[in-house]
């Protein structure tokens, strides 16, 4: 007989810096789940992380191995995260609560923006990678594909659904409370994967005067700026067109910050200090932490 | 020659006014929970306080039996209300500016209160001049457009905290934060311009009355909300004085110039 263990963190439990300190992009969950399959291979395994949450889904024999504290242990060791630091943070469901969990994940309803979208294709990403290694089973394939039919019923079936949220679209929101016209600004995203395609497709609608895409590949720039009308510009050369926008978006996949203080404060004064609306939706964070000005 | 007093039939419908602004603000506030049929109503209530107020500067008029304007407290205060008032109403019809009528309104409320209280209690005829009619036009112009610049930078205040703390405030989300800072300024230097001219007229006023006498209070309270907004305006030149700093200053300067306004019913300026 199995169990069914959660173990994981969010927005609401722990800060961003705990967050992103365990999070995972494609490569890493990889290695991941190899890695607790090599661990535990009568086990079952689904890592969810996304901007919002790191979640830990495991099903083992009833009175077998991973207990929470292994669980935990391999993770931090995977991650190069000392266990007392996530430990405060964490929350640990098991059976009946962890399948309510996650059907409540995947509606949305457990989301920083009750109603978004994408967390569902983000559910389905998880299951898909985890399937993809045979880390799933007899009890994860059909609890991820109930959650995922249960999540696209409620967005369907009722009213949360309606606004066809996303974390782009509350961006938009978000910056048209700053600016009244777009006409005269200048939109920098300084990334050129998936996220900020979406976010480029919701700032597009905005027509802004100009619109600027900024990626270590420069073909990637290319194509996702014309796309939408806008132009590939000079990665190395950040600090000037940061300076020149009004609105950055940043959304890559580095590990540490590639907008930093100094180049903040540089690009503040050479701004005149005009407002600036920085908006980062990577994890780990693509800006420095800083100060609120003005 | 005494001023006119205004009539308890007038202070009635004047206080009919207010009620109809007041329940207008009410229904302001609730039409922005997402209930869009108060939207008629609240409008009406607005229109329906300010001719109320319209009609009771006119009947004091017809009264008076002149129609120089600013002849006392009464007339000034009230028809300043109703300039506020319309010119919002305007405004919000033009180009609107989400949440402005919860602030300004108040603002409009209490001058016609304060029209029918220092109407009644504070008899000083203002003395009908062409000095004198320059500078209580510049005077309080300035404050019309400086209270107007004061309920914009109270709201960008308050817009500026919520997105920082990434919360919502009940009701309506107000306008952004480039068009509050946009209309403060602008009203800022409307203000600049009337304080300026009313601030001369009031000194060659001074220089032409002998009888008159300006209490330093008077005096240094107008020299310190001069000096305020005179930095407010110079934030192109100095742009770390914008965004919050503006709002802040906007607000202070516009308190200053209602304790002016008030103190001087207060203080005698004759010998």
């Amino acid at each position: 007989m199995q169990r069914l263990l959660l173990l994981g963190l969010n927005h609401t439990t722990a800060p961003l810096d705990v967050r992103e300190k365990l999070a995972f992009d494609a490569s890493s969950q990889k290695h991941a789940l190899e890695s607790m399959r090599g661990q535990f291979p009568q086990c079952e395994f689904v890592i969810l992380s996304t901007c919002n949450r790191v979640e830990f889904y495991a099903a083992r024999e009833v009175h077998g191995s991973p207990r929470t504290d292994e669980l935990l242990n391999a993770v931090a060791l995977l991650q190069d995260v000392p266990a007392e630091v996530v430990k405060p943070h964490l929350y640990e469901k098991t059976d009946r609560e962890a399948v309510t969990h996650l059907f409540h994940v995947a509606s949305s309803l457990d989301s920083m923006v009750l109603g978004e979208t994408q967390i569902l294709g983000q559910v389905r990403d998880a299951y898909d990678a985890a399937a993809a290694l045979g880390s799933t089973g007899v009890m994860l394939n059909p609890l991820f594909q109930r959650a995922i039919a249960v999540g696209k019923q409620v967005l369907r079936d009722t009213a949360l659904g309606e606004g066809r949220l996303s974390i782009a679209s509350v961006a938009v929101d978000y910056v048209r409370q700053i600016f009244d016209h777009f006409k005269d600004k200048t939109v920098l995203s300084v990334g050129a994967g998936e996220m900020a395609q979406l976010v480029l497709q919701h700032f597009a609608e905005l027509k802004p005067g100009r619109l600027l895409v900024a990626n270590r590949t420069k073909s990637r720039a290319e194509a996702l700026a014309q796309q939408f009308g806008g132009a590939a510009v000079d990665f190395d050369r950040l600090a000037d067109h940061v300076a020149a926008a009004d609105i950055v978006i940043t959304s890559t996949g580095a590990s540490e910050p590639i907008i930093t203080r100094s180049l903040m404060e540089t690009a503040l004064k050479a701004r005149r200090f005009k407002p600036i609306v920085m908006l980062d939706i990577a994890l780990p964070r693509d800006v420095e932490a800083l100060d609120h000005r003005g | 020659m005494p001023p006119e007093i205004p009539t308890l039939p007038q202070l009635s419908i004047l206080a009919l006014a207010v009620v109809a602004l007041g329940i207008g603000i009410v229904l302001s506030v609730f039409r922005s929970r997402g209930n869009e049929k108060l939207r008629v109503p609240m409008k009406m209530l607005y229109y329906w306080g300010l001719s109320l107020a319209i009609v009771v500067v006119f009947w004091h008029t017809v009264r008076r039996g002149h129609w120089t304007p600013l002849e006392s407290n009464f007339d000034t205060l009230v028809s300043l209300g109703v300039i506020l008032g319309v010119f919002v109403m305007y405004l919000q019809k033009r180009r609107p500016v989400a949440g402005l009528d919860w602030f300004v309104m108040p603002m409009v409320m209490m001058l016609l209160l304060l029209g029918g209280v220092f109407g009644r209690t504070k008899l000083h005829a203002y003395l009908p001049t062409a000095w004198s009619v320059l500078h209580l036009v510049g005077v309080f112009g300035g404050a019309v457009a400086f209270a107007l610049a004061g309920a914009t930078g109270a709201m960008y205040l308050l817009s500026n905290q919520r997105l920082r703390n990434k919360t919502a405030l009940p009701g309506s989300k107000f306008a952004s934060l480039e068009r509050l800072e946009h209309v403060t300024y602008l009203s800022v230097t409307l203000g600049f311009g009337l304080l300026t001219l009313g601030a001369l007229m009031g000194f060659l006023w001074l220089l032409r009355d002998e009888t008159k006498v300006l209490p330093p209070g008077k005096i240094i309270l107008t020299g310190v909300i001069w000096v305020i907004y005179a930095i407010i305006l110079h934030t192109p030149i100095n742009p770390s004085f914008r965004g919050r700093k503006t709002a802040m200053l906007s607000i202070a300067g516009f308190i200053l110039m209602i304790a002016t306004v008030v103190a001087v019913q207060f203080v005698p300026s004759g010998k």
